[in-house]
C-alpha cells in the first residue's frame, strides 16, 4: 500500500510531462487587445444573469466562451498547436445581432489539441482563413483575421473552448478558461494576465517524446533521450544527431539518407548502409572506382570511371568496353581485337605488334621476316644461321642483348619476373605465370581476390574468397552492405539501441555514450551512471529488474486492484466525462517476486503502461482527495 | 465603458438620416453599407415581431442593448402583446410566430420554445434558436450551440420533433407552404450551403451562389420562390432554378401576417415582392 503511494510519487514527480498533458493556450490573436466580454460561470442559461471566473459581472448571460475586442483585420493565431477540424467561410463581414450566418459563428474555424481538447475561433473576415481542413498547425499560426462576421455587435473574436472531441459544442461541454474564484483552479491560458486584460503570448512546453525534457530544451524533442548526451556537442542529442560522432549543428543531409554529410560517404547520394568497399571513406555509391581505394577519385579523362580502374585512363570510355579482355580498353587499345596487355609496338606505326603483320615496318612479312623486330629489308644473313644480321645479339630485337635477356625469344624491355625464377615473365610457363592484375604484389594465381588489392590476404571466413571479394565476410547470410556487423557472425541481426551497429559488435550496446565494458549498466541507457547504492550496478538497471518501481517501494508492495473510474484530467472546473481520462483506467496488479524484484501477474500491464496507469491513478486519487471523496480499491 | 459608443451612435444617426438630411455622405461600398446597416438593426426602435392581418395581432418588442464587439443573442423585450395567450409585456424572448390565429410560439430569451393558446403553455422544445419558420401546424428550427446547431421540425400537433443532427451547422430554416418540406443552409463543405429536406425524408443539395439567408427574420419558401434577408438586404429566390429572381439591396423583410403577400420595407415604402395563390402557384 505504501509502496504504491510511493510509486504514484514518483510518477508524479519522475514524468512531469504526462502531468502537463493537458493543452494551455496562449493568446489567440496579436496585439494586445483586452477582453469584452468573459465566459458565463453561473451555469445558468436564460436567467438574464451572468458572472465571470472572478465572480463579476464581465460577461453576459449564456455566454461561452471569450470575447476579445479586436479591431477588424487583426491576425488571430492559434492558441495551441493542433489539427484544423472544421471551418466556415461565406458570411459578410459584418452580420450584425441577430444573423445565422455559419450557425451564428460567421466565419470560423475549429481547432482539435493534442489533449483532445477542441477550440473555435468565430466572427472572422469573409475570405481570410488561412488554413485548410485536417492542416496541422503549430502554437501561434496564423489563422485569419478578425471581423464581425455572423451574430456579432461589432469587430471581436470570440474564443471557445471545449474538453472532448467527441459530441458537438453545448453549453455544458464549452468550458471557461480562466482561474478565478468562479472560475477554474487552475487557467488553461498559459499566462493569463489581469483581468480583462489580454492573456500572455507565451505558448506552452511540450514534451513531444515524453523524456521529462521540455521540447524547447531538448536536444531531441521528438526521440527519447533524458540523458540528452550529445558526443559531438553540436547541441543535437546522440539519439538523433545524423552524424553524432562530428558536430554539425544543422544536421545537413543532402541526399536525405539520414546520414548528415559531415559523416556520410556519398552525401550526394542515398546510401543509408554506407557501404564502402574499398575502404577509401568514398561510399560505393559514388565511388569511380569502388574495389580499389583511391580516396582523391582521379578520373583524368572524365569518363565517371576513376584512373583506379579505368582500363584506358584517357580516353574517355564510360563503358570500358574491352573485346579481347587483356585490361586494355578498346578506346585505347592498340589491338583491340586481341589480348596485348602489354601494347608492345616495335614499329610505332600506332598498331599493336599483336595485330601488326609486319612488326618492324620493313616491308617484310613476320612470318618471311628473319628480324621480326628489327628492320632489315635487306634480309642479310651473313652467317646464314637464318636469324638475320640485324638481330644477331638481341634475338628478340628487344633493346636487351641476349646475355643479358631474361627472355631471348619474347620481346620483354621491362625485363619483369615476378617470381624471381630468373625467367622473365614473358617466358614463364603457364604454371609459372606471374601476372598480378591488381598490383598488390600477389600474383593472381594465388590471389584469392584477383582484382582487388589485398596484399594482406584477409579473409575472415575462410572460405578460400579473399574479404575484399567476399559480399558476405563473415558468412552469416548478410551482404555486407545490410550486415548490421558485417565482420561478425550474427544471424539475429539484434540491435538494441538502434544505432545501426548490431549487438554483437555494438561497444555500446544501449546507446549511452558508455563503453559497455565501463558502462555499470550495459542494456539501459544511463550515461549519468547513477548508483546511488554504490553496488556497481546501476541505478536505472535497478529499476528495469523491479519493473518500474524502486527497490524499496517493490519490497513493500503487496497485490493491489484499483477499480478505474472516470476522471476529470484537470482535477476541476470540467464535466464528468471530458479530458484525458475519459477511457476507463486498466486493472493492475503489482506482486512480489521471490528475489525482492517486481514482477507482472499474467495479464497486467507491462512497464511503461503500468506507470501511466499508476500514475493516472495517483492523479485520480489526487483530485478526488482534494473533493473529499473516497476511493474504491479492493485487495 | 466603450468610447466607441457614442460615435457609433452618431454614425447610426446619419445612416438613418442621410436621406433627409445634409448629414455626411452615406458609405459607399458594399462592407461599409453592410455594417451601417447592421448597426442600424441593433439599434432600431420598436419593431413588429410577428403580426396577422387581423387588427390587435401585432407582437411588438424592442432589442435589448448589447454591448459593443460580443456576440450575445439578440434579445427582445416584449412591449405589445395579445391578451389571453398567457403572454406578458416585459418578457424576455428571441423570436416569435403566430401559428395561426389562436396560438403563438415564442421562442424565450432561455431557448425554451413554447406554444401559447388560449388552453394554455406547452414547452415544444429546449436549446432552441431562431428564426422559426411556421407553416400550418408545423414548426421549424435550429437547435444546440452555435456552431453546432442542427435542424429541428416540430408538428404542433402530435407533439413530434425530428431532429436532422448530421448536417451541422444549419440556419434560417424556411418551411415550404404545406409544412411538409424544409429549406434551410448549411455549412457544406466549409460553406453556406442550400439543402432542401423533401416530404419523404430526402436530403437535397441545392445549388447555391453568392447569397443566403442570414437574418433574424424568418425566410418564406411560398410560391416556388424563397424570400430571405442577408446583411445587404433582401433577395427573391428561385427554388426551382436556384437563381436570383430579384434583389432589393438595403431593404428589410416584413413578417410574414398569415397573407398571400410578402412584403419588405425599402427606403421608408412598404412594398409587396410577392403573392401567391393557396394553391401556392404565384
Amino acid at each position: 500500500m505504501r509502496g504504491l503511494w510511493l510509486v504514484m510519487a514518483c510518477a508524479l514527480v519522475c514524468v512531469p510531462s504526462l502531468v502537463g498533458a493537458q493543452s494551455k493556450h496562449r493568446r489567440p490573436y496579436t496585439g494586445g487587445y483586452g477582453v469584452n466580454a468573459h465566459f458565463d460561470t453561473d451555469g445558468v442559461k436564460g436567467n438574464g444573469g451572468s458572472r465571470d471566473h472572478l465572480c463579476r459581472g464581465d460577461s453576459y448571460d449564456g455566454h461561452s466562451g471569450t470575447d476579445f475586442g479586436l479591431p477588424i483585420g487583426s491576425t488571430i493565431v492559434a492558441s495551441a498547436a493542433g489539427r484544423v477540424t472544421r471551418t466556415n467561410n461565406g458570411c459578410a463581414n459584418y452580420g450584425g445581432l441577430g444573423s445565422t450566418c455559419g450557425g451564428y459563428l460567421g466565419n470560423w474555424v475549429e481547432l482539435s489539441h493534442a489533449d483532445g481538447s477542441r477550440t473555435v475561433y468565430a466572427h472572422m473576415q469573409l475570405g481570410s482563413i488561412a488554413v485548410r481542413l485536417n492542416q496541422s498547425v503549430a502554437c501561434g499560426q496564423t489563422l485569419g483575421r478578425s471581423a464581425s462576421s455572423g451574430n456579432s455587435s461589432g469587430p471581436h473574436l470570440h474564443h471557445g473552448s471545449r474538453a472532448g472531441a467527441a459530441g458537438s459544442w453545448s453549453h455544458s461541454s464549452t468550458r471557461n478558461m480562466y482561474q478565478g474564484g468562479c472560475g477554474r483552479s487552475s487557467s488553461l491560458w498559459v499566462q493569463q494576465g489581469s483581468y480583462q486584460q489580454a492573456p500572455g503570448t507565451a505558448c506552452q512546453s511540450q514534451d513531444k517524446d515524453g523524456d521529462g525534457k521540455n521540447d524547447h530544451q531538448d536536444n531531441c524533442p521528438d526521440d527519447k533521450n533524458a540523458g540528452q548526451a550529445d558526443s559531438d556537442n553540436d547541441g543535437v542529442g546522440n539519439a538523433c544527431d545524423n552524424c553524432s560522432q562530428k558536430a554539425n549543428r544543422y544536421q545537413k543531409d543532402s541526399d536525405g539518407d539520414g546520414k548528415g554529410n559531415a559523416c556520410d560517404n556519398c552525401p550526394d547520394d542515398k546510401n543509408a548502409p554506407q557501404a564502402d568497399n574499398d575502404k577509401d571513406k568514398v561510399g560505393n555509391a559514388c565511388d569511380n572506382c569502388k574495389n580499389k581505394a583511391n580516396p582523391g577519385q582521379k578520373d583524368s579523362d572524365g569518363d565517371g570511371v576513376g584512373d583506379a580502374c579505368d582500363n584506358c585512363k584517357d580516353k574517355k570510355n564510360a563503358g570500358q568496353a574491352d573485346d579481347d579482355n587483356d585490361k586494355v580498353g578498346n578506346s585505347c587499345d592498340n589491338c583491340s581485337f586481341k589480348a596485348n596487355r602489354r601494347q608492345l609496338d616495335s614499329d610505332g606505326d600506332g598498331k599493336g605488334d599483336a595485330c601488326d603483320t609486319d612488326d618492324d615496318d620493313d616491308g617484310i612479312p613476320d612470318t618471311q621476316d628473319n628480324c621480326r623486330l628489327k628492320k632489315n629489308p635487306n634480309q642479310r644473313d651473313t652467317d646464314g644461321d637464318g636469324m638475320g644480321d640485324a638481330c644477331q645479339g638481341d634475338d628478340d630485337s628487344d633493346g636487351i642483348p641476349d646475355e643479358l635477356d631474361n627472355c631471348r625469344k619474347e620481346p620483354n624491355p621491362d625485363q619483369l619476373d615476378g617470381d624471381g625464377n630468373g625467367k622473365g615473365d614473358a617466358c614463364d610457363e603457364v604454371g609459372e605465370r606471374t601476372d598480378d592484375l591488381d598490383e598488390d604484389g600477389v600474383v593472381d594465381a594465388a590471389d584469392n581476390c584477383a582484382d582487388v588489392s589485398n596484399p594482406g590476404q584477409e579473409d575472415l571466413d575462410g572460405d578460400g574468397l579473399g574479404d575484399a571479394c567476399d559480399a558476405d565476410r563473415d558468412d552469416d547470410g548478410e551482404h555486407n552492405g545490410i550486415d548490421l556487423c558485417p565482420d561478425v557472425f550474427d544471424e539475429e541481426q539484434l540491435d538494441q539501441d538502434d544505432d545501426g551497429m548490431g549487438d554483437s559488435c555494438d561497444p555500446d550496446l544501449d546507446g549511452d555514450g558508455v563503453e559497455n565494458t565501463l558502462d555499470n549498466c550495459p542494456q539501459v541507457p544511463n550515461p549519468d551512471q547513477q548508483d546511488l547504492d554504490q553496488s556497481g550496478v546501476g541505478d536505472a538497471c535497478e529499476e528495469v529488474a523491479s519493473e518500474g518501481c524502486s527497490t524499496q517501494e517493490c519490497e513493500n508492495s503487496s497485490s493491489e486492484e484499483i477499480s478505474g473510474d472516470d476522471e476529470p484530467g484537470d482535477g476541476s472546473g470540467e464535466e464528468p466525462g471530458d479530458g484525458p481520462g475519459e477511457e476507463p483506467m486498466g486493472t493492475t496488479t503489482t506482486t512480489t517476486n521471490s528475489t525482492g524484484g517486481c514482477q507482472q501477474a499474467p495479464g497486467s500491464l507491462p512497464g511503461p503502461a503500468m506507470l501511466l496507469a499508476l500514475l493516472g491513478l495517483g492523479l485520480a486519487r489526487r483530485s478526488r482527495a482534494e473533493r473529499g471523496e473516497g476511493v474504491q480499491r479492493a485487495a | 465603458m466603450h468610447p466607441a459608443r457614442p460615435l457609433r451612435a452618431l454614425a447610426l444617426t446619419c445612416a438613418m438620416a442621410w436621406a433627409s438630411t445634409g448629414c455626411e455622405a452615406p458609405p459607399q461600398d458594399q462592407e461599409a453599407r453592410t455594417a451601417t446597416r447592421a448597426q442600424a438593426l441593433e439599434q432600431a426602435p420598436e419593431l413588429v415581431l410577428t403580426q396577422r392581418a387581423q387588427p390587435d395581432t401585432r407582437i411588438t418588442a424592442l432589442p435589448v442593448p448589447v454591448r459593443e464587439g460580443v456576440d450575445a443573442l439578440r434579445v427582445l423585450t416584449l412591449t405589445r402583446v395579445p391578451a389571453g395567450l398567457g403572454l406578458e409585456p416585459g418578457a424576455r424572448v428571441l423570436d416569435a410566430q403566430w401559428v395561426d390565429e389562436e396560438s403563438v410560439l415564442v421562442l424565450g430569451a432561455d431557448q425554451v420554445l413554447r406554444h401559447h393558446t388560449e388552453q394554455g403553455v406547452r414547452v415544444v422544445d429546449e436549446h432552441v434558436l431562431g428564426p422559426i419558420s411556421v407553416s400550418g401546424e408545423v414548426a421549424a428550427y435550429v437547435q444546440g450551440e452555435p456552431p453546432d446547431l442542427w435542424l429541428a421540425v416540430a408538428d404542433l400537433r402530435g407533439e413530434q420533433v425530428q431532429r436532422l443532427k448530421d448536417v451541422a451547422p444549419a440556419w434560417s430554416p424556411a418551411l415550404s407552404q404545406d409544412g411538409r418540406e424544409v429549406l434551410f443552409v448549411a455549412s457544406h463543405e466549409g460553406r453556406p450551403h442550400f439543402f432542401v429536406r423533401r416530404a419523404d425524408g430526402e436530403l437535397e443539395s441545392l445549388p447555391t451562389g453568392q447569397r443566403t439567408p442570414s437574418s433574424a427574420v424568418a425566410p418564406l419558401w411560398r410560391g416556388g420562390a424563397l424570400f430571405f434577408e442577408d446583411e445587404r438586404g433582401v433577395v427573391r429566390w428561385d427554388v426551382e432554378t436556384s437563381s436570383i429572381e430579384a434583389q432589393f439591396d438595403g431593404a428589410r423583410l416584413l413578417p410574414h401576417d398569415g397573407s398571400q403577400q410578402v412584403r419588405i420595407m425599402m427606403n421608408e415604402e412598404e412594398r409587396v415582392i410577392g403573392t401567391w395563390t393557396t394553391g401556392g402557384e404565384r
